[in-house]
């Protein structure tokens, strides 16, 4: 019990910038932008956050200038993409390579320093609750966030008018413009709200989950990101259960590590087979190929890819 | 024919483009001119430092060479980089089997190095094609399962006598290495393979029907059966010919750059290539100068450290920074912009 | 509700779209009639706010309407149903009714909504389940859903423009029953078909357009014969014989039984002598293009061509051009010259450029094309385009399947295609083209074939043919 209790714990404090970025790419993705800046943005976002919480002594500081670092790049993905109509997806690369060069450029000083901690914020009573009470609520302010977005962002997106909005001009931004949305404000809102979020992501490992500053010191998250959106059938709450996973692989990757080396170099690997299997079977279900798939196979794995993602907006919306 | 209108657009979008490389230099408190400077010496300097170039030249300009042929045919080939890591453990496998101390191990090597990374191309077609996944994705995933199996390899049944550890393999055999002049390091039969393949492309895209075919694939997949052929099978025909090519690619990182298969064989080489695709939009001549360009910011770069006490991502800087800028100005009718525009932006 | 549109002209350049419109409709399910061209499509985009007009205005309620702004024509209960609408694929029925309603934050009374979004599916016995996904539903049922959607947001007059192209015959059935019981609820509908079947089944009244002028008004019962007449120019019949020299590549066209319309009672097979005409009738939205592309893509399962009774043709002894050029047919980005490079791609590997720019520059003279081997297609007009697709013929026998090959096209170009089209007649083994234009089918072919909807209707040789009987098989009436 108490190793599952202390796993669980580890699990959830390790999840929490994944979940953010995982939250934050798909509401981009569903507004019909691919933010394959993911990589960088949560690279250089990382060593912004340190920076900031560290050159202004308060954690909270770094977070914000994230956010905004996040929110600015996404910016930038998006005017590309909306007025200039080039190809999302060659910027978002080129940004990526950027992004991670620009961090370990800049972040040269920074290297393993320290600077302001989060501390973990027991919430009172609830956390005195037997199992639950440490598993849930014993952890950072970062940490319930990342819980508390969970739901909030399955709620904008499902169940508000701009939520909606967000996914009619992801769907078809033509049809979405002829029942009059603003189909451009809402791709470039879509993409600036996943953008900081990334941003936030990429602050949380510097300033709670991998604390401090390397080069590389996020390396190959932004593709787990990018990765797990799809596992997630582009639902935040699969998602979240899909980034629970991944840390679920990574606290098990660590403790194989003294039985075997290979096994911990790989398990965490295993999220990238696992997003081209469930394309295919996305895409198999989606034709009817086959018919008898159970349905809660289908509710697990099945997905629905938004019908505009990566595409360019249609040349009659102006 | 040419126009003489745009080809003088070009020159002021490369011109601009290296106004804003400098000024971003310059806002970071470094001298354009020193840097510049130093990674010519760098990359330049003396023969072996040439060398070293044409080393890194190598894999760099293969792997383009293998993009230009998926992006003809429309595919963001962002699978590059496992193609090449794949490539790098067909050689392997050659290297260390009985064959590796034999003369004519290089030969087979780069033979195997074809087949492992064209067979990782070809699974990216046909999960673009049977299973209508993606490319980029796909591509991305296979990346990861190329490195996951080279790990495993190293650290597993190739790991080195006694220790395991993610260093590498044991060096391969001296017969295994890539052949040079003599006793120098000069890549003489990797320059002349270079040399090989680009003509042999430049031609299939020029003069044969496989290389229009893939082009017209890359334009509009709809209309190819009027004219006889399949786009999909086309865009397997791009993905085999670039996973090979790159295998190649991997070939001359294991055996010619490090002699052992290494972690990070590909050495970021595909993602790369990528940018360098971008910038010469598929031109085969372009490619193969800018591609030795990007091979001497990197050579070159190594120096920035000792000269100037710089980091050397400064060079991935410079490499990302160009492409943008050299990407968003294609999409700025610049020759639109006229004096008024720009006064009235001074005058806010 | 009374809709009155008094006096409405437009014109395109010199092009009187409109000339005059009065037309008053106070009820009923109310039919727009007229060949292509004729001005239906334009009044519909007068009526849904898309244009506005040169002059004249339209009044509901006595009062006028502000014109040429979609919004204020839905604020004054006008709905459009689009051809292919609610294609929101990942989203419930309800979200889509969502997307754009007549509501503010509509989520926070979104039990009412669907209340009411419910008890009018109930009321047109549309049985659909609000929360399925849109992309589970077929296009019929989605039109009706889109139907309902518009009455959801206050449509008192809906305008259907071609509706029912894509139907079943069971999703027809549906579709007419909500129609019907919408007009007894007064609302009132425009109805734009080209299929009198339908409009005589489901019509309450009609006008018929020419040349962009109301020429008649009717009520039901309709008599087609006047329709006709009217509709429709009076043609003499055919006088010319069409003759054919023996020759020995006879071949044979073989329909599938599904493709022939339950009607009629006609073969599934036939034969043709070398160097025929054959023209595929039909009006826009029907299949008429459809037959040329099963006929090309060889499929068994499909319907298919066959020369004396051998087995079956391979892909590169037919030469197929479609409809839309740049889609379908051409390549945008690539030269003139690397599209005959790309047709000698199919017969050497290896391509001798300078015998193939040599071939441009004859056909550039032979087919008149006004472009250089190095300009791009989507540089070029749609006559030229049309032009290039011409001059990239086989040189070989072959047979022509030419999708509507002087769609867009002025009469000038349209004429130099038929002449180029008709030099090849002689050589070829045959030509097939479809056509929505009833004129150019009369002109050119030898057979005519009629498709109504998605089904054949009529095989006959012309000189047994009427134009009116040509217009009336595609119309749906036998």
């Amino acid at each position: 019990m108490i190793l599952l209790e202390n796993t669980l714990v580890t699990v959830i404090s390790l999840s929490t910038p994944l979940i953010i970025a995982v939250i934050g790419e798909t509401i981009s993705e569903k507004g019909g932008v691919i933010n394959l800046s993911a990589e960088g943005t949560i690279m250089i976002c990382a060593l912004f956050g340190f920076i900031g919480a560290y050159e202004t002594d308060f954690a909270v500081v770094g977070f914000l200038c994230a956010m905004v670092l996040g929110a600015g790049i996404s910016f930038f993905i998006s005017y590309c993409d909306i007025n200039l109509r080039m190809d999302q997806i060659a910027v978002g690369f080129v940004l990526t390579i950027l992004c991670i060069n620009l961090s370990n450029f800049l972040g040269q000083d920074y290297v393993r320093i320290n600077g302001p901690l989060i501390t973990k914020f027991s919430i009172p009573f609830l956390s005195d609750i037997p199992f639950f009470g440490s598993v849930l609520f014993n952890h950072s302010l970062i940490t319930y966030l990342s819980i508390v977005l969970i739901p909030l962002s399955w709620l904008f997106l499902n169940k508000t008018s701009y939520g909606l909005a967000i996914r009619a001009s992801g769907e078809n931004p033509s049809s979405a413009s002829s029942r009059g949305i603003n189909v451009k404000r809402m791709r470039l809102l879509s993409c600036v709200m996943g953008g900081s979020l990334l941003g936030l992501a990429g602050a949380s490992f510097s300033l709670y989950t991998k604390y401090g500053w390397s080069e590389g010191h996020t390396t190959n998250y932004g593709w787990i990101v990018l990765a797990i959106v799809i596992f997630g059938g582009w639902n935040p709450f699969r998602a979240a259960v899909g980034a629970y996973s991944f840390g679920l692989l990574q606290v098990l990757a660590i403790k194989a590590q003294s039985v075997t080396l290979a096994l911990s170099q790989i398990l965490p690997l295993l999220p990238f087979p696992l997003m081209i299997f469930i394309l295919i079977f996305i895409q198999y279900i989606n034709r009817d190929e086959i018919k008898n798939v159970p349905k809660w196979i289908v509710a697990i794995l099945g997905g629905n890819q938004p019908q505009s993602l990566g595409k360019k907006l249609p040349e009659e919306i102006k | 024919m040419l126009n003489l209108n745009n080809l003088l657009l070009q020159v002021i979008r490369l011109l601009l483009t290296f106004v804003i490389i400098f000024l971003t230099l310059i806002i970071f408190g470094v001298s354009p001119f020193d840097v510049f400077e130093s990674i010519l010496y760098g990359s330049l300097g003396s023969y072996s430092k040439f060398i070293r170039t044409l080393i890194v030249w190598t894999p760099l300009c293969l792997s383009a060479l293998a993009l230009i042929y998926t992006f003809s045919a429309g595919m963001w080939n962002i699978g590059i980089e496992g193609q090449i890591i794949m490539g790098a453990v067909g050689a392997t496998f050659v290297a260390r089997s009985f064959l590796g101390d034999d003369l004519i191990s290089p030969y087979l090597q780069i033979l195997m190095a074809m087949f492992f990374g064209g067979f990782w191309g070809l699974i990216c077609a046909i999960l673009k094609i049977k299973g209508k996944v993606h490319e980029i994705f796909s591509g991305l995933g296979l990346d990861f399962v190329a490195s996951g199996i080279v790990i495993y390899l190293i650290i597993g049944p190739w790991k080195r006598a006694g220790i395991a550890s993610t260093s590498g393999t044991d060096i391969f055999h001296k017969a295994s290495w890539v052949p040079t002049v003599g006793d120098s390091n000069f890549p003489i039969f990797l320059i002349i393979l270079v040399l090989f393949l680009y003509i042999f492309s430049l031609i299939i895209f020029r003069y044969t029907s496989l290389g229009i075919r893939l082009k017209a694939t890359g334009i509009n997949t709809f209309a190819t059966n009027r004219f006889n052929f399949s786009s999909e099978k086309y865009i397997v025909f791009s993905f085999l010919i670039a996973g090979a090519i790159a295998g190649i690619a991997g070939f001359s990182q294991s055996s010619g750059a490090y002699h052992k298969l290494v972690p990070s064989v590909s050495g970021g080489f595909g993602f790369l290539s990528i940018l360098i695709v971008l910038i010469c939009s598929r031109n085969i001549y372009f490619t193969f100068i800018v591609s030795f360009l990007f091979a001497a910011l990197i050579v070159g770069g190594s120096q920035l450290q000792i000269k100037l006490g710089l980091d050397h991502s400064l060079i991935g800087i410079i490499q990302a920074t160009f492409v943008l800028s050299w990407l968003v100005l294609q999409k700025i009718e610049i020759e639109k912009i006229t004096y008024k525009q720009i006064s009235k932006m001074f005058a806010k | 509700m009374k809709i009155q549109i008094k006096n409405i002209s437009k014109s395109f350049g010199n092009v009187h779209a409109n000339k005059n419109i009065d037309l008053e409709i106070k009820s009923g399910i109310h039919a727009l009639l007229g060949e292509n061209g004729a001005g239906k499509s334009t009044l519909v985009k007068i009526i849904s706010g898309q244009f506005a007009p040169d002059n004249g205005q339209i009044l509901i309620n006595e009062t006028p309407i502000q014109l040429g702004s979609p919004k204020e024509s839905i604020s004054n209960g006008i709905g459009l149903l689009n051809q292919d609408p609610l294609d929101f694929f990942n989203l419930s029925i309800l979200e889509s009714f969502l997307v754009g309603i007549n509501e503010n934050a509509p989520y926070r009374h979104l039990k009412d909504i669907r209340k009411k979004i419910s008890s009018l599916l109930e009321k047109y016995e549309i049985k659909i389940d609000l929360d399925t996904k849109t992309r589970s539903l077929s296009i019929g049922e989605r039109q009706q859903v889109e139907l309902l959607r518009l009455l959801y947001n206050g449509a008192k007059l809906i305008i259907l423009d071609e509706p029912t192209s894509a139907f079943s015959l069971d999703q027809k059935k549906n579709m007419f029953q909500t129609l019907r019981q919408l007009s007894q609820e007064g609302i009132i509908i425009i109805f734009v078909s080209h299929k009198l079947d339908e409009v005589f089944e489901i019509c309450d009244s009609a006008s018929i357009l020419k040349y962009g002028e109301i020429v008649e008004n009717l009520v039901q019962p309709f008599d087609s014969d006047q329709i006709f007449s009217v509709m429709f120019d009076q043609f003499e019949k055919s006088s010319i014989d069409v003759e054919h020299n023996e020759r020995l590549d006879n071949f044979s066209i073989n329909f599938l039984d599904k493709d022939i319309s339950p009607q009629v009672d006609i073969s599934n097979s036939y034969d043709f002598s070398q160097g025929t005409v054959i023209g595929f009738a039909g009006l826009q939205g029907s299949s008429n293009d459809k037959f040329l592309q099963d006929f090309f893509s060889s499929d068994k399962n499909l319907s298919f061509i066959r020369i004396n009774s051998s087995t079956s043709l391979l892909k590169n002894e037919f030469y197929y051009m479609p409809a839309d050029r740049l889609e379908r047919g051409l390549f945008g980005e690539m030269t003139l010259l690397e599209h005959f490079g790309l047709s000698e791609a199919s017969k050497k590997n290896i391509l001798n450029w300078k015998s193939v720019r040599k071939h441009v520059d004859s056909k550039i003279g032979e087919f008149n094309i006004k472009a250089t081997p190095e300009s791009k297609m989507h540089e070029l007009s749609g006559g030229n385009q049309q032009r290039v697709m011409l001059s990239l013929m086989p040189q070989e026998k072959s047979i022509l399947l030419l999708e509507q090959p002087t769609r867009g096209l002025d009469v000038n170009s349209a004429h130099n295609v038929w002449e180029m089209i008709l030099a090849r007649k002689n050589q070829d083994i045959a030509v097939l083209f479809s056509s929505t234009d009833i004129d150019e089918i009369w002109e050119y072919s030898d057979v005519v074939i009629s498709v109504h909807g998605e089904t054949i209707i009529d095989v006959s040789n012309k000189n047994i043919l009427t134009k009116d009987s040509i217009a009336r098989f595609v119309s749906g009436l036998v």
